[in-house]
């Protein structure tokens, strides 16, 4: 009892002696950064500070008056916090430079544990936030946008490389080159963001493994989601919403294994999942709807397991490249279904081929689109369901849903 | 006699044709890794002696792409964009360290001679490699 009072007491007084230090736009910045004690909270005057390497090496919290902003005039690096439980909330930071040798960043986090940045603006940067070598940060609210009127030299939103533990959530990112991007990151949550109107695609995972995301939108993306060289993604209750374009994807998976996709909406892609190389993956609970093609699997794809999806309105349900399939679907509702259900359970009585003759030929010759819809192709696609002779045999739904699954 | 020249002129003028396409970066996919490509600094084409072409986002994914057949034409972009013409891969020297950054992590920067790499060589103290030992 003694021991606990003592240490309260120990922990007030050293609460009581955090000061609270207030500074404005016309003084330099970096001294009375380095002035403060750690525990210290920097408080700015709201108006422009046009000042750049700005380096945090204490556990400082900084925040100000009415998003106060740093401004990097369009030639340099703003905020590095090279000090552990560093807090920055509640400011601006914009106009960072372009160089093609150093990633100019708008915060940028140096081998840090336990920092966070909440609700801060990053406006007009090369990279938002950039982690790196860095553990246990949150970064929260953040709201991050770019022109990306010169996407080439464009860089990504949030941007990690060798990181672990980390906590991304609640933020709106656009006009970078990826949203959000994983490099050699593990163990890490992303959960309830927004990234939109961003170059290449909403967020990326390289290398990245035991990482989760969840409750996210991306939307209008070059592409949604592009998952590489990774195992043990959980993904689920994510929407892909509209992502168009020739190399487009909901989710682009290649080399993946020992994942699960649950519970996702695929609205109006071109393509919602497309597999190559991956194996062991769970797909179950989404919804498909008014997709291009809803899944691609390519033939080098094994032992995934697509059940209980819904298939709505998409233009092909299934497209792959070869005649092997060692991928199983089951108990899926495909509104193009045509079978019957006797029994009454809920459980169509003849399997579903969910691979086209026209989604066959159209992959091996694009140009065969032109005749989609054409009376001649309707022809075809009544003569191959009678006489299978081009689409995989094996690629069967056995159990097909009559009623479509409620989501 | 006389289908046999055409025949020759014919095959000669495509084989004259093979030259490098631009890449519509932000539009065109890599062949290996499907990935968009971004980067003027680390693309990469290859055009097989039928003249079809296949471009990449990372010299990694060239020589990872398995459906190069003898005869084809490699080229690799100049990391440091000096020029805009593309480097014939196998002329051209590579330097090999991370902090290039390069899409897939290969992590190879291509220059066109020497002394255009110079400058990254010594910075970084890295040996100066060509194309037959790359890593």
């Amino acid at each position: 009892m003694m021991c606990r009072l003592l240490l309260i007491c120990l922990l007030l007084s050293a609460a009581t002696r955090a000061a609270l230090i207030k500074t404005t736009p016309d003084r330099p910045l970096q001294p009375v950064l380095d002035a403060a004690q750690p525990g210290d909270t920097v408080w700015l005057a709201p108006g422009i500070y046009r000042q750049h390497d700005i380096v945090v090496r204490k556990a400082l919290t900084i925040t100000g008056g009415h998003f106060p902003v740093l401004d990097g005039e369009n030639k340099y690096q703003v905020l590095i916090i090279a000090a552990d439980s560093v807090r920055v909330q509640g400011i601006t930071v914009q106009n960072t430079g372009r160089s093609s040798m150093t990633d100019m960043a708008g915060i940028r986090l140096q081998q840090v544990k336990g920092v966070q940045i909440t609700h801060c603006r990053l406006i007009n940067t090369t990279y938002g936030i950039y982690l790196q070598n860095s553990s246990h940060c949150i970064i929260t609210g953040n709201h991050i946008r770019a022109a990306a009127a010169d996407e080439l030299s464009a860089g990504n939103g949030i941007h990690a490389w060798k990181c672990h533990h980390l906590l991304v959530q609640r933020n709106g990112i656009s006009g970078h080159r990826d949203g959000i991007y994983f490099e050699f990151v593990t163990d890490s949550h992303i959960y309830r963001n927004v990234s939109g109107q961003n170059v290449r695609y909403g967020l990326h995972f390289m290398f990245s493994h035991n990482d989760t995301y969840s409750h996210n939108t991306f939307r209008n993306n070059g592409a949604g989601v592009a998952v590489m060289y990774t195992k043990g993604v959980t993904m689920y209750k994510n929407l892909f919403d509209h992502n168009w374009g020739d190399a487009a994807y909901g989710i682009l998976l290649k080399d993946i294994s020992d994942s699960r996709i649950l519970l996702n909406r695929f609205q109006q892609n071109t393509v919602g999942i497309y597999m190559e190389g991956s194996s062991r993956i769970h797909i179950s609970g989404n919804e498909f709807s008014a997709n291009g093609w809803a899944m691609r699997v390519q033939a080098n794809c094994e032992g995934n397991q697509i059940k209980m999806n819904n298939f709505v309105q998409n233009s092909f349900d299934v497209a792959t490249n070869g005649t092997m399939m060692l991928n199983t679907f089951n108990a899926n509702y495909w509104d193009k279904y045509e079978g019957y259900d006797l029994g009454r359970d809920g459980q169509g009585d003849v399997p579903y081929y969910p691979v086209s003759v026209y989604s066959v030929l159209s992959e091996k010759i694009p140009a065969a689109m032109l005749l989609y819809r054409s009376f001649l192709t309707n022809m075809m696609d009544q003569a191959e369901k009678m006489m299978p002779v081009l689409t995989p045999g094996e690629l069967r739904d056995d159990a097909p849903r009559t009623k479509k699954w409620n989501l | 006699m006389k289908h046999m020249l055409i025949l020759m002129a014919l095959c000669a003028l495509f084989a004259c044709n093979r030259v490098f396409e631009p890449v519509e970066y932000g539009k065109d996919a890599c062949a290996h890794c499907k990935m968009t490509i971004m980067d003027k600094r680390f693309a990469a084409e290859i055009i097989t002696p039928k003249g079809k072409v296949f471009k990449f986002d990372d010299i990694s994914c060239l020589r990872a792409f398995k459906a190069e057949l003898p005869g084809s034409m490699l080229f690799v972009c100049d990391y440091t964009g000096t020029s805009d013409a593309p480097l014939d891969a196998v002329t051209a020297v590579y330097l090999h360290h991370e902090s290039f950054g390069s899409p897939m992590n290969g992590n190879l920067a291509a220059f066109a001679s020497p002394a255009d790499a110079a400058h990254f060589k010594d910075s970084l103290q890295l040996p100066l490699l060509d194309w037959k030992n790359l890593p």
